[in-house]
C-alpha cells in the first residue's frame, strides 16, 4: 500500500503528531501474524492512495437507502458533508465534531499497536461524537452514511457514541462504495460506550463494490446494558470488521450477528473478541456466510472469560454455505476460559444446500436462480429477523441476494 | 463422617508421583552441548551409514536457522539446548538372547511399572520393545512376528538391517524442515522404534513400546517409523512414565506413520511423563511431532490419553492423501496443578471422499491450562469430504483454564465440515443425583468424569484401557472445585 505524499493529508493537532509517530513504528501487517493470516494484502499493492477529493453525491435520494427520516450524518471521502446531512437540534442528543471527551477505556494499547487504527488517527480528517443523554428513548433511527465516491481515495473516519444511563437508541451505519469507482478505501473506527442500563442496537450495512473497507470497533459496556450489532456485508474487494467488546459491568447482554456474502474474488473478514471481565453476563454470536464465485470468507470469533467472571453464558455460532466451486471459508471460533462456573459453547458448520430441497423447489416450477435465492433467504433468515423494520429488511435482502 | 473437599485436597497435595524412582544403571553419556561434532558423534556411536549422517547434518543446519515457536498457549522457560546431553545409552553392548541377560535393575523397573515382560508375554500376548533412555534393551516376540514377515525392532537396528525402507520413508511425512523440534530431533535422534507390516498381513498382536526417560539431564529424542504396506493392519501402543526429577527434561519425538493403500493403523498412546510437583517445579517438556499419511482407502486412527508432562505441545495429524481414506483422532487430556497442555490434531483432506472424526475431551484441574488446537483443512480437490469435530472441556476449579482454538479451512464447496465445542463444569444436578443415591462425592465425580471420557477410552485396546482409567483416577482424585 502506497500513500503518495504524506504532507497532502492535513495534520492539525498534537494528537495527530503522536499518532504519526506511532504509525511509523508499526509495520504494515504481514500474513505471518495470526490475526492477519487470511487477509490478502497483495490486493493493496500498487494502489496510490490520496485524499484530495470533493463531494460528488448530488442528493441523498440517489443512494436509495430506506427510511432516512431521523438524524442523518453523511461522510463522503472522509469529510463531513453538511449539505447532505440532516441534524436536528434536540434535548436528547448532542452531536459534535470532535472526539476529545470520549470516556476512558482499555483500548489504548490495542489501538497503538494496530496499523490501521494508527493510520486512522494519523490522517483523520473528520470525526463525529454523538452523546445520548440520560433517561431518553429515541424512537427515530440515527443514520450514519459513509461513502467513498472517487478512485483511490483513502478516507479515515471516526464515529463515537456515548449512551448515558438508561438511554436507548437505534443506529444504522452504511458503508458504501460507488459502483462506478474503484480502489477507494474507507478506514473507519467506531468507539462505543454504553453506560448502565442503556441499550444500543446497530445495523451495519457494507456494500463497497470495488473498494476497500476496514472497520475497527471498540465497545465498552457497563452494568445492565444491552448491545446488539448486526453486520450485513455484501461486497467489497476486502471488507474487514474487527470488533472488540469489553463487558465491564454485570448483567450485560451482548449480541453480535452477521451475514456475509462475498462473490467474485471478494474477501470478507469478520473478527470479533468479547472480553468477559465480570460475572453474570450473556453473549451471543451468530454469523452466516454465503459464498459464491471465488468469494472468500473469514470468521474468527473469540470469547475470553476472565478469572472470577463466573456465571457467564457465551454462545458462538458460524454457519457457512459454499455455493460455487472455488469459494473458500476460513472459520475459527475460539474460546478462552479461565473461570469454571460457565456455560460456553461454539459451533461451526460448512456445507452446501440440500439437493433434495433444491429439487423440490425446481419441480414446482421455480428457476434455479430463484430457488437458490429462496434457500439462501431461509438460511440467513435467523439473522435477518433480528432487524424489525420491514423496509430495511427488504433493502438488505435485495443487496445480499444480489437481485 | 463424610469425606470433605479439604481432606481430598490435602490427600492430593501430598500424593507424590507414583512412578517417581530412578534406576541406577551406568550410562554412556555424550558430552553436554550441541554442535556438529555431537551430531557426528551420535551417528558414529550408532555406526550409521553416510547418508543418514548427511541427513542429520542437513537437519542440524536447518535447525540452527529456525526460531523456537511461541504461538502455543503455554508459558515455560525455554530449554537451554547447550545444557543437554544428546546421547545416553545403558552401558551394555552384549547381544541379548533371553530375559536372564537383562540387567536385574531394569527388570525391577519394569515390575514397578507393572509391565513385567514375562507377565506380558504370557497373559496378553503383547510384544514389548522396551526403550530405556533411547536404546532398545529387550525385544520380545520377535521371532513370532518374524514368521509373518513383520519387522518390529529398534530404529538403529532397522538402519543396519533394512536401510532401503528407512531411506525410502524416513522424513517423508515429517520432513526435517517441518518445525523447530522436528528439525532438532532429525539432527540428534538417538533411537526409537521401527515397524513394517508386509502386504496383506494382519498383525496378530498389539505392538507396544514403553518409553522412559531415565538419566537425569538427558533429552530424549525418539523417532518412530511405522509402515503398513497394502491391505495390512496393525495396532500400536505407546506408553510413557518418567521418574521424578526437579530439572525440566525435554522430550522431542517424531512419529511417522505410513498407511499404504487399504492399510489400517491404530496408534494408541498413554502419556504419563512426570508432570512436576504441586508447585509447578520440574516436569517434562513434551514437544512431539506425530503425523501419518493415508493412501487409497486406508485408515489411521490416533487415540491418546494425556495425563502427564509439565508442558505438552502435541498434534497427532493425518494427511488424507488417498481417495476414500479415513482419519480419526480421539483424545483425553487431563491437566492438574501447574500443567499446561496445548494439544489437538490436524486433518488435511487432499483426496476425494475422505472422512475424518475428531473427538477431544479436556479436563482441567488445579491451576492448569488446557487447550485444544486443531486444524481441519479441506483442499481444493477434496470432493465430498466429511469432517466432524467435537471438543469438550471440563473445568474443575476456578483457577484453571480451558481453551479451544479450532481452525477450519474449507476450499471445496462439496465438503461438509462440522465443529462443536462446549465448556462447563460438572453438572451440580448430576452430582446431586449420584450423592443422593449414597455415592460419595469423590466417587460420583470419578463416575461422571469416566462417563465423560468414555467415548475416547472405549477406543483404547483392552490392555491400555485399564491403565488409562487408573491414570484418570489418580489425576482426578481430590481435584474438586
Amino acid at each position: 500500500m502506497i500513500i503518495k505524499d504524506l504532507n497532502q493529508f492535513s495534520l492539525n493537532s498534537e494528537e495527530n503528531k503522536e499518532a504519526i509517530a506511532n504509525l511509523s513504528k508499526n509495520l504494515f501487517p504481514s500474513r505471518k501474524e495470526e490475526i492477519w493470516k487470511y487477509t490478502p494484502f497483495k490486493k493493496f499493492k500498487k494502489i496510490n492512495f490520496h485524499n484530495q477529493e470533493n463531494f460528488k453525491i448530488k442528493g441523498l435520494d440517489t443512494l436509495n437507502l430506506p427510511n432516512l427520516d431521523g438524524i442523518v450524518i453523511v461522510f463522503e471521502n472522509g469529510r463531513y458533508n453538511s449539505k447532505l446531512s440532516r441534524i436536528v437540534e434536540t434535548d436528547e442528543i448532542d452531536i459534535s465534531f470532535s472526539s476529545d471527551i470520549f470516556p476512558s477505556n482499555n483500548f489504548q494499547t490495542i489501538k497503538k499497536n494496530n496499523y490501521f487504527t494508527s493510520l486512522n488517527s494519523s490522517f483523520l480528517t473528520n470525526s463525529v461524537l454523538v452523546n445520548v443523554n440520560s433517561n431518553t428513548k429515541i424512537s427515530k433511527n440515527l443514520n450514519f452514511i459513509n461513502i467513498v465516491s472517487s478512485d483511490n481515495c483513502l478516507s479515515n473516519t471516526k464515529f463515537s457514541i456515548v449512551l448515558n444511563d438508561n438511554s436507548n437508541i437505534n443506529l444504522r451505519q452504511y458503508f458504501l462504495g460507488n459502483s462506478s469507482i474503484s480502489n477507494g478505501f474507507i478506514n473507519h473506527e467506531n468507539n462505543i460506550y454504553l453506560n448502565s442500563s442503556s441499550s444500543l442496537s446497530i445495523d451495519k450495512f457494507q456494500d463497497l463494490n470495488n473498494n476497500f473497507n476496514f472497520c475497527n470497533e471498540f465497545i465498552t459496556q457497563k452494568n445492565d446494558s444491552k448491545f446488539i450489532m448486526n453486520t450485513f456485508s455484501c461486497s467489497g474487494i476486502i471488507v474487514r470488521n474487527d470488533i472488540i467488546s469489553d463487558v465491564n459491568g454485570e448483567n450485560c447482554h451482548t449480541e453480535l450477528n452477521g451475514v456475509f456474502s462475498p462473490t467474485k474474488n471478494e474477501h470478507i473478514d469478520n473478527h470479533t473478541t468479547i472480553n468477559h471481565l465480570v460475572p453474570n453476563c450473556k453473549s451471543f454470536e451468530n454469523y452466516k456466510g454465503v459464498l459464491k464465485e471465488n468469494g472468500v470468507g473469514v470468521f474468527n470469533g473469540k470469547v475470553i472469560v476472565h478469572q472470577d467472571a463466573q456465571k457467564i453464558e457465551a454462545f458462538q455460532k458460524n454457519n457457512n454455505i459454499l455455493i460455487d466451486q472455488d469459494s473458500i471459508i476460513y472459520s475459527k471460533p475460539e474460546l478462552e476460559i479461565y473461570a469454571d462456573d460457565v456455560k460456553c459453547s461454539h459451533g461451526s458448520t460448512t456445507g452446501q444446500f440440500d439437493d433434495e430441497a433444491l429439487f423440490y423447489l425446481r419441480s414446482r416450477g421455480l428457476s434455479i436462480k430463484k430457488s437458490l435465492q429462496l434457500m439462501t433467504l431461509g438460511f440467513i433468515n435467523e439473522v435477518i429477523q433480528k432487524t424489525s423494520n420491514l423496509e430495511y429488511v427488504d433493502f438488505v435482502l435485495k443487496r445480499l441476494l444480489k437481485e | 463422617m463424610s469425606y470433605t473437599e479439604k481432606e481430598l485436597k490435602k490427600e492430593l497435595d501430598n500424593k507424590s508421583y507414583e512412578f517417581g524412582f530412578v534406576t541406577d544403571i551406568e550410562s554412556d553419556k555424550a558430552p553436554i552441548g550441541l554442535n556438529e561434532d555431537i551430531v557426528k558423534l551420535i551417528s558414529s556411536k550408532k555406526k550409521e551409514p553416510q547418508w543418514l549422517l548427511n541427513y542429520r547434518l542437513k537437519a542440524f543446519q536447518i535447525w540452527k536457522t529456525m526460531k523456537e515457536p511461541d504461538w502455543a498457549h503455554v508459558k515455560y522457560t525455554k530449554p537451554d539446548f547447550q545444557n543437554i546431553s544428546y546421547y545416553s545409552a545403558p552401558k551394555k553392548k552384549k547381544e541379548l538372547q533371553s530375559l536372564d541377560e537383562v540387567d536385574p535393575e531394569l527388570l525391577k523397573t519394569m515390575e514397578k511399572l507393572g509391565i513385567s515382560i514375562e507377565e506380558q508375554k504370557k497373559l496378553s500376548g503383547v510384544a514389548v520393545d522396551f526403550v530405556m533412555d533411547s536404546v532398545s534393551v529387550a525385544t520380545s516376540f520377535k521371532d513370532k512376528l518374524g514368521e509373518l514377515g513383520i519387522v518390529f525392532c529398534s530404529f538403529s537396528e532397522a538402519v543396519q538391517n533394512h536401510p532401503e525402507l528407512i531411506k525410502k520413508y524416513m522424513g517423508t511425512v515429517v520432513p526435517y524442515t517441518d518445525n523447530y523440534y522436528a528439525a532438532l530431533n532429525s539432527a540428534v535422534f538417538s533411537d526409537g522404534s521401527f515397524c513394517y507390516i508386509p502386504k496383506g498381513v494382519r498383525c496378530p498382536m498389539e505392538l507396544s513400546t514403553y518409553f522412559r526417560i531415565n538419566e537425569s539431564g538427558t533429552g530424549q529424542f525418539e523417532r518412530t517409523l511405522l509402515i503398513a504396506d497394502e491391505s495390512s493392519y496393525v495396532s500400536y501402543l505407546e506408553g510413557c512414565t518418567a521418574p521424578s526429577r526437579d530439572e525440566n527434561q525435554l522430550h522431542a519425538a517424531v512419529v511417522e506413520l505410513i498407511a499404504l493403500d487399504k492399510a489400517e493403523i491404530k496408534y494408541s498412546t498413554v502419556q504419563n511423563w512426570y508432570p512436576g510437583d504441586k508447585n509447578g517445579k520440574g516436569g517434562v517438556y513434551n514437544f512431539v511431532t506425530k503425523r501419518g499419511i493415508c493412501g487409497y482407502r486406508s485408515k489411521i486412527s490416533w487415540t491418546q490419553v494425556e495425563t502427564g508432562s509439565a508442558v505438552t505441545w502435541k498434534y497427532p495429524s493425518c494427511i488424507l492423501k488417498g481417495d476414500y481414506s479415513i482419519g480419526e483422532f480421539y483424545s483425553v487430556a487431563v491437566t492438574n496443578n501447574f500443567q499446561q497442555a496445548d494439544t489437538g490434531t490436524k486433518m488435511i483432506h487432499i483426496g476425494k471422499n475422505t472422512k475424518s472424526t475428531i473427538i477431544s475431551k479436556g479436563i482441567s484441574a488445579g491451576k492448569s491450562q488446557n487447550s485444544y488446537r486443531g486444524l481441519v483443512k479441506i483442499g481444493k480437490g477434496a470432493k465430498n469430504s466429511r469432517n466432524f469435530s467435537q471438543c469438550d472441556s471440563l473445568l474443575m476449579t476456578d483457577q484453571c483454564g480451558a481453551h479451544t482454538y479450532p481452525y477450519i479451512e474449507c476450499e471445496n464447496p462439496t465438503a461438509t465440515v462440522e465443529h462443536e465445542a462446549t465448556t462447563s463444569k460438572i453438572g451440580e444436578e448430576q452430582l446431586f443425583y449420584c450423592m443422593q443415591r449414597g455415592i460419595s462425592e469423590e466417587k460420583a465425580i470419578s463416575l461422571i468424569v469416566n462417563g465423560y471420557a468414555k467415548e475416547v477410552l472405549n477406543k483404547l485396546p483392552m490392555e491400555f484401557a485399564v491403565e488409562a482409567q487408573k491414570l484418570l483416577e489418580i489425576s482426578l482424585e481430590g481435584s474438586v472445585g
